[in-house]
């Protein structure tokens, strides 16, 4: 019984931090598809956790943490769509920018809270929404829905999307906005859903990162998304018992904590053999490997 | 006769003016964003005003900059290899790891070997260019994206710098290790001229070796660059060996003339030379060269944020304030290119 | 034969100008009736795909009207345009390649308003290939098709989106002969349905056979419309040209040597999507010999040219350049042992965009051992003298050495290219349509060049889709299809042979 147990918890445990590595890339998701990439995500998922903890604990009121999450996040990506759509600023650039500006901003934001706790959402209504609903969703809208067919468009082949008649700046925009939803809606997951409603500084960092890397992983498919941030919330929920399965060495312990980061690199290096192997590739702008 | 010999000097009076007229967009944008920030001071306990004569107080006092040098030399070692790297179109994030690494295999070499400080210096950077050929290696061979693995293994680092600070190698409490022995020393003076001369090395392998042509090529149009001999598995190799021999080296010189011990660290902030020194890499448009004043600047805006953190400002408030001014500087510079 | 009655389409005084300077159309009035074949004729840069990307709303023009079935229009994008029946047909097929056919028509029906399904776009396609005689597969994935299917797939997406004006922009470019005569028989039936078609191109010969009128443009300006049975060869060229033009007969000094420079023995190579594009091809290149290979775009031709220069391996067969076995070297070597390499696409592939002509001068000459180096050090007075030397020698029209190189016309562009790699003094010369997109003056200078190498010694193989240019420089023409090489020729060629061997 109890192994069996211990695997139902386990496998429990990997939905919070799959909630929020899947909200956050599904949004990257579309934009990829339409052929930018925005590195800036961390920057997005820091700023709107801290708005989301500025707005939630003075008013009390988690709507008001779930608006500002996404107000804080779209304030950023509006950012991103002027300067690299309007303006014709290198994305690379931009997006890491926005990275630390997102930071510092986040800290600014989550600091006014001082460590008060705020309210909290319930979790369920997120797990099934983000693991279940949103990829089919999202699933139906690229592959059935002919305006999906038109944002793939444009990161398979702008030239051609062009052509069409096909409006590069509206999609990117619409693409822009909805990730600034998602994943404001993440932040204030992590915060209200996960972290009790207490904002800390960094507690979120690294997530954005990883959220890009979900995007790869999951091979710009909504439902392969989803897949890859469970897996990579159930070596989260493994993390603390590695210690214990492993020998006690200085080296073990090191690589303990390092576990999800080596694991992200061993996967992206496994994914793209296998990618390269069956001779499939990104959106065509996207990563140039 | 005269006419040609005025049509001549009318063009090249345009393009002294073109020129010009980039660097006037650049400045109109570094003091726009430089207001914006102070700007966004508002919202932190300092206020506006605080953040104001802070830097005021930094940038009007020379005499305080020997301050922010160890800062400067880690942040222009990382930003330099940087620039070389985002040329090529490498885009690696990985500096703050090799600064982290080159600290620990120099206090490893100084507190507990005796070495001397130039060997140790020097295995630092060796070591650091082993950590950043990893990231190269992925890239080339395997087609793993450069700007994740090379943060994932800046997180590497700051577990393994927990795991020594709060074991083998503490002092006591769990945050830090002790400080190098006063035999191990070097002044702030020598840190920053060491990073300087190294940043005009590298402009000088970038601007009269056949690196520089294989780097630009190879980031405008890696088919062109193939086709007529720069290979981009050599050049990303490369690049990525120097910039991770620079940033351990800059972790050395950092540990030595600047902190002498190391702290723990969180994956949040890292080190952070690191991470501004990207920021100061685009600040100075990617030139090895520019680099330089890019690095003093973001140190000195570093420093004067440090003084601020005493009133409540949080530490990523200057690397916010960094953001903004590349952010605005790059975004004019853009505008004048459309205006030509 | 006369074209239907009404005008379906008026342009009145169309004018554009592009940044830079180069006005592409000067005035330019035409009217197109319903129910004819159109012919567009004028030589590369007169300004005829200007014009039509501006009737299919992909330009805006500067200055003028269109008026169709009697209403003045204005086209912000070509959406708009297809709103009102005009569709263009380009001449790279811009069909989104991981797509189907059917997606992609269903998509581009879509973005015209109409709301059609998969399904629904899948029976049009089908429909559409009865009646006309255009078969392509719906469901086949784009990148599978080749250049030939994917215009059928354009031209059913047009006629799927109700044309009443199709314009096809030099439509035959990458299509065997036979082919291209189906295209034309295809006109014909459009015309007779009264629809019309504008048939864009630069070759006389295409269209003497199908048009009922045929308008001619030079330098940007409509020089006048003729009735097709009024026109004749010498006619039409005078007006493309303004003078009476005759035609330069290339000449040789010296004829192809007898030791090779290139050999190459059962290469077999993989393209894009894991096929072998290239299935045991066997050739050699003497010194002095111009090897031309034939062949419609899409036959290896390109897998075959990356091998060669180096940036693809072979998976079998080996490439040997002058005693030296180069298969799995790269560009390097290939600089190193005296290879020229002049490829497709200027920007991007020959030239690196946003830099400077100095710079790319460097960058040509990176392994030649007459490049501006000492070691691994750069010689940049040396890079400049030798820019300088190439833009004199060619005549390369730039406003300084330091300028980005995208700041060139495409003829310059190739001029300074040729020149570039002419200074490495080469033993092989690897080029792939190297006249495309040049004017008569500019494509006869690059043959004369090219001759003129092969007289000094070079070896000189040519890969073109352009049979004419083979046909005129060529020692020995080769042809490719489907990667293998199925024909071989000397003087005197056969072009019927040819021909037929470059069918599918």
């Amino acid at each position: 019984m109890r192994p069996v147990l211990q695997l139902t918890v386990l496998l429990q445990q990997a939905l919070p931090e799959a909630t929020v590595l899947a909200l956050a890339a599904y949004g990257e998701l579309l934009l990829e598809r339409s052929g930018r990439i925005n590195l800036g995500l961390e920057g997005l998922l820091y700023f709107a956790y801290g708005a989301a903890a500025a707005a939630s604990v003075a008013t009390g009121s988690p709507l008001a943490g779930v608006v500002a999450a996404i107000a804080a996040a779209f304030a950023l990506n509006i950012i991103y769509y002027s300067a690299v759509e309007l303006l014709g600023v290198d994305q690379v650039v931009t997006g890491l920018a926005l990275v630390f500006l997102g930071m510092g901003l986040g800290d600014i934001a989550g600091n006014s809270t001082h460590g008060a706790a705020g309210p909290t959402l319930p979790s369920t209504p997120f797990y099934i929404s983000t693991l279940v609903v949103l990829p089919m969703l999202l699933y139906l809208f690229l592959y059935r829905h002919w305006r999906g067919y038109a944002l793939r468009s444009l990161g398979e082949d702008e030239e051609a999307a062009k052509h069409l008649g096909i409006s590069s700046h509206g999609y990117r925009l619409a693409a822009v906005a909805v990730e600034a939803v998602l994943v404001g809606l993440a932040a204030a997951f992590f915060l209200m859903g996960y972290s009790n409603g207490r904002w800390t500084a960094g507690r979120i960092t690294g997530k954005g990162w990883l959220a890009l890397g979900m995007v790869i992983l999951g091979y710009w498919n909504p439902v392969g998304v989803a897949v890859a941030s469970y897996l990579l919330g159930l070596l989260y929920s493994l993390q603390p018992l590695l210690p214990s399965l492993l020998p006690s060495s200085p080296v073990y312990t090191v690589l303990a904590d390092a576990a999800p980061y080596l694991a992200v690199i061993v996967a992206l290096a496994v994914m793209s053999r296998l990618y390269e192997r069956r001779g499939l590739k990104p959106p065509a702008a996207v990563w140039r490997a | 006769m005269e006419g040609a010999a005025r049509a001549l000097a009318h063009r090249s009076l345009f393009v002294r003016l073109g020129r010009w007229s980039s660097v006037l967009y650049g400045l109109a944008g570094l003091v726009l964003g430089f207001l914006v920030s102070i700007g966004l001071g508002v919202f932190t306990p300092a206020g506006a005003g605080g953040v104001a004569s802070a830097l005021a107080g930094v940038f009007t006092s020379p005499g305080s900059w020997p301050l922010a040098f160890p800062y400067y030399a880690a942040i222009l070692f990382s930003a330099v290899g940087l620039a070389v790297a985002y040329r090529s179109g490498f885009i690696t994030i990985g500096a703050d790891g090799q600064l982290i690494v080159g600290m620990v295999v120099a206090f490893w070499l100084l507190y507990f070997h005796g070495m001397g400080l130039a060997v140790a210096l020097i295995v630092a950077g060796l070591v650091g260019a082993l950590y950043g050929l990893a990231v190269a290696v992925l890239r080339v061979w395997l087609g793993v994206n450069e700007t994740l693995s090379s943060l994932m293994l800046n997180y590497v680092a700051v577990a393994l710098v927990n795991y020594l600070v709060g074991g083998p190698w503490s002092s006591g409490g769990f945050t830090k290790t002790p400080l190098l022995p006063s035999s191990v020393s070097m002044s702030v003076s020598s840190a920053a001229l060491l990073a300087t001369l190294s940043a005009v090395g590298v402009w000088l392998l970038y601007r009269y070796t056949r690196l520089g042509v294989a780097v630009d090529a190879v980031g405008g149009s890696r088919r062109a660059a193939e086709t007529y001999g720069a290979s981009f598995a050599k050049t990303i190799l490369v690049v990525a060996l120097l910039g991770g021999f620079l940033g351990g080296l800059g972790g050395a010189v950092y540990l030595v003339a600047g902190q002498r011990q190391i702290t723990s660290l969180n994956i949040y902030q890292g080190l952070g030379y690191g991470y501004m020194g990207i920021l100061a890499a685009w600040l100075a448009w990617l030139n090895p060269l520019a680099t330089i004043a890019s690095s003093l600047f973001i140190a000195l805006l570093y420093l004067a944020n440090t003084g601020l953190q005493l009133q409540g400002v949080p530490w990523s408030f200057a690397l916010g304030f960094q953001a903004v001014i590349v952010l605005f500087v790059t975004a004019f510079l853009r505008l004048s290119r459309r205006e030509a | 034969m006369p074209g239907g009655s009404g005008v379906l389409v008026e342009a009145r005084c169309i004018w554009k100008r592009y940044p830079g300077g180069v006005v592409a159309n000067k005035c330019v009035s035409l009217t197109i009736r319903r129910g004819e074949v159109l012919g567009l004729l004028g030589e590369n840069g007169a300004g005829k795909t200007t014009f039509v990307s501006i009737l299919a709303g992909l330009v805006k023009p500067d200055k003028g009207e269109i008026i169709v079935k009697g209403q003045p229009v204005v086209f912000s994008s070509p959406r708009d345009a297809v709103r009102k029946g005009i569709v263009l047909v380009p001449q790279n097929p811009r069909l989104v390649d991981s797509f189907t056919v059917a997606e992609n028509v269903m998509l581009a029906l879509r973005l015209a308003g109409k709301a059609v399904s998969l399904g629904e776009a899948r029976r049009i396609v089908h429909e559409v290939g009865e009646r006309y005689g255009l078969r392509v597969d719906p469901d086949a994935r784009v990148w599978r098709l080749s250049m030939g299917e994917r215009q059928r797939a354009e031209i059913a997406k047009a006629l799927a989106l109700g044309a009443e004006l199709l314009l096809l922009d030099e439509p035959t470019t990458h299509l065997s002969p036979k082919e291209a005569g189906a295209l034309m028989k295809l006109s014909r039936s459009l015309a007779e349905e009264s629809r019309s078609v504008v048939l864009i191109t630069h070759r006389l010969r295409e269209v003497l056979g199908v048009a009922d009128r045929i308008a001619v443009m030079r330098h940007g300006e409509l020089v006048g419309v003729v009735e097709a049975s009024k026109a004749s060869r010498e006619l039409l060229l005078e007006m493309m040209f303004g003078e009476r033009r005759t035609v330069h007969r290339l000449s040789r000094r010296r004829g192809p040597g007898s030791i090779p420079v290139l050999r190459v023995h059962n290469l077999w190579v993989r393209g894009e999507h894991k096929t072998y594009a290239v299935r045991g091809v066997s050739l050699e290149v003497r010194e002095g010999e111009v090897v031309g290979i034939a062949g419609v775009a899409g036959n290896g031709q390109r897998e075959l040219f990356e091998a060669l220069v180096g940036i693809r391996r072979p998976e079998k067969g080996r490439i040997i350049v002058d005693d030296a076995d180069v298969t799995k070297l790269g560009g390097a070597a290939r600089g190193w042992l005296g290879v020229a390499v002049i490829p497709e696409d200027r920007l991007g592939w020959a030239l690196v965009p946003g830099r400077s002509l100095v710079f790319n001068t460097a960058l040509g000459l990176y392994s030649s051992p007459r490049g501006p180096y000492r070691g691994p050090l750069v010689d940049w007075g040396a890079a400049r003298r030798l820019t300088q030397e190439i833009v004199e020698k060619m005549k390369v029209k730039t406003s300084g050495l330091d300028v980005p190189v995208e700041s060139l016309s495409g003829g310059n562009m190739q001029r300074f290219i040729l020149g570039r790699e002419m200074a490495k003094k080469p033993r092989l010369i690897l080029a792939m349509n190297p006249a495309s997109g040049l004017d008569v003056a500019a494509t006869e200078s690059v043959h004369r060049l090219l001759l003129e190498a092969a007289d000094n010694g070079a070896g000189l193989l040519v890969i073109s889709e352009d049979l004419d240019e083979l046909l005129e420089i060529s020692d020995r023409i080769l042809v490719i299809n489907r990667g293998r090489i199925v024909y071989e020729s000397s003087r005197p060629f056969e072009f019927r042979k040819i021909a037929d061997a470059m069918a599918s």
